[in-house]
């Protein structure tokens, strides 16, 4: 994938993935790379500055193997944030939809 | 390379970081790599996908200064205070050196005009500075002359008038130096703010 299309896209998978369900890092790194090719180094300061940012928030949950996962959940500020974000990008692509998508 | 080799890096170039931030970021990187190789895949693998820990450590340590920016407080710009223009100076201008960092196209647009700017202002300080000696020694001259030479009192009184006016000038220039570094403080802050968000949207 165009290298310049991605942190903004990540960054709104990530938003929008955690704002329907808490999700652990590896957990989100899974999801978003099986349908887009992604260097996983670059979910982990997404994943801090949204939460510096508090649109999440995080707590340490004991996992069956391996060490305490940190979970990552939506705050109110975040939950608006993706809102607006989904309906900007929404809007955006079905007009870049419309200029691409005619066939000459 | 291994885990430990990596979060070693990582941890090398966070050091400037309060620790509890360092162990938080390492504890994090961690558990995704345990998680990683426990759903089967191998640690040299998983450590290579993660790429370049100085890297990663680099463009943490940008998230977090850039933060500290986006965090100063709306009233700092409004009422600016002595202590509360350095603050944000200092913290606009880590943040910019860490973007410098991050990404080189920045020494050209950050450091070069920066650098260039302190310049000016140092000499102009300097400027400053040697009119105050001139003054000084013009002073001291007066108090020679006075008692070491014998002259009419015009004489003397041309010296005098001669050094009360290189003492002015040097503290008018004083003084316009001090609005003028106080100045430039406003002006990199809002420079340095706005490559702050300019990269930020690069990036």
């Amino acid at each position: 994938m165009n290298p310049q299309f991605n942190k903004g896209i990540i960054e709104m998978c990530v938003m929008s993935l955690v704002s329907l369900k808490d999700r652990y890092g590896y957990e989100l790194v899974e999801i978003i790379s099986k349908n887009i090719e992604i260097s996983e180094g670059t979910v982990y300061p997404i994943l801090r500055r949204l939460t510096q940012e508090s649109y999440f928030e995080t707590y340490l949950k004991e996992s069956t193997e391996g060490p305490p996962r940190k979970y990552y959940r939506i705050t109110k500020k975040g939950k608006e944030a993706t809102e607006q974000l989904l309906s900007d990008w929404n809007h955006f692509s079905r007009k870049v939809e419309a200029i691409i998508g005619k066939k000459n | 390379m291994t885990k430990y080799d990596f979060l070693k890096k990582l941890e090398n170039e966070l050091r400037s970081l309060p620790s509890n931030e360092i162990q938080d970021i390492i504890r994090d990187q961690n558990e995704y790599i345990v998680e990683a190789v426990n759903s089967g895949r191998s640690e040299a693998e998983v450590v290579s996908s993660l790429g370049d820990p100085a890297q990663l450590g680099r463009t943490l340590m940008a998230e977090l200064k850039i933060n500290a920016v986006n965090d100063m407080s709306a009233s700092s710009s409004s009422k600016l205070n002595k202590k509360s223009l350095s603050g944000d100076f200092k913290k606009v201008f880590q943040a910019s050196l860490a973007l410098v960092a991050l990404t080189p196209f920045n020494i050209i647009f950050v450091l070069g005009p920066f650098l260039g700017a302190i310049g000016c202002l140092v000499a102009s300080w300097a400027v400053s500075a040697a009119i105050g000696v001139c003054g000084i020694v013009g002073f001291f001259w007066f108090f020679a002359k006075l008692i070491f030479v014998s002259a009419g009192i015009a004489s003397h009184l041309s010296v005098f008038f001669f050094t009360v006016f290189i003492i002015g000038t040097g503290i008018l220039s004083i003084l316009f130096n001090y609005k003028l570094s106080e100045y430039f403080i406003k002006l990199a802050i809002s420079y340095f703010r706005w490559n702050v968000n300019f990269v930020k949207g690069r990036a």
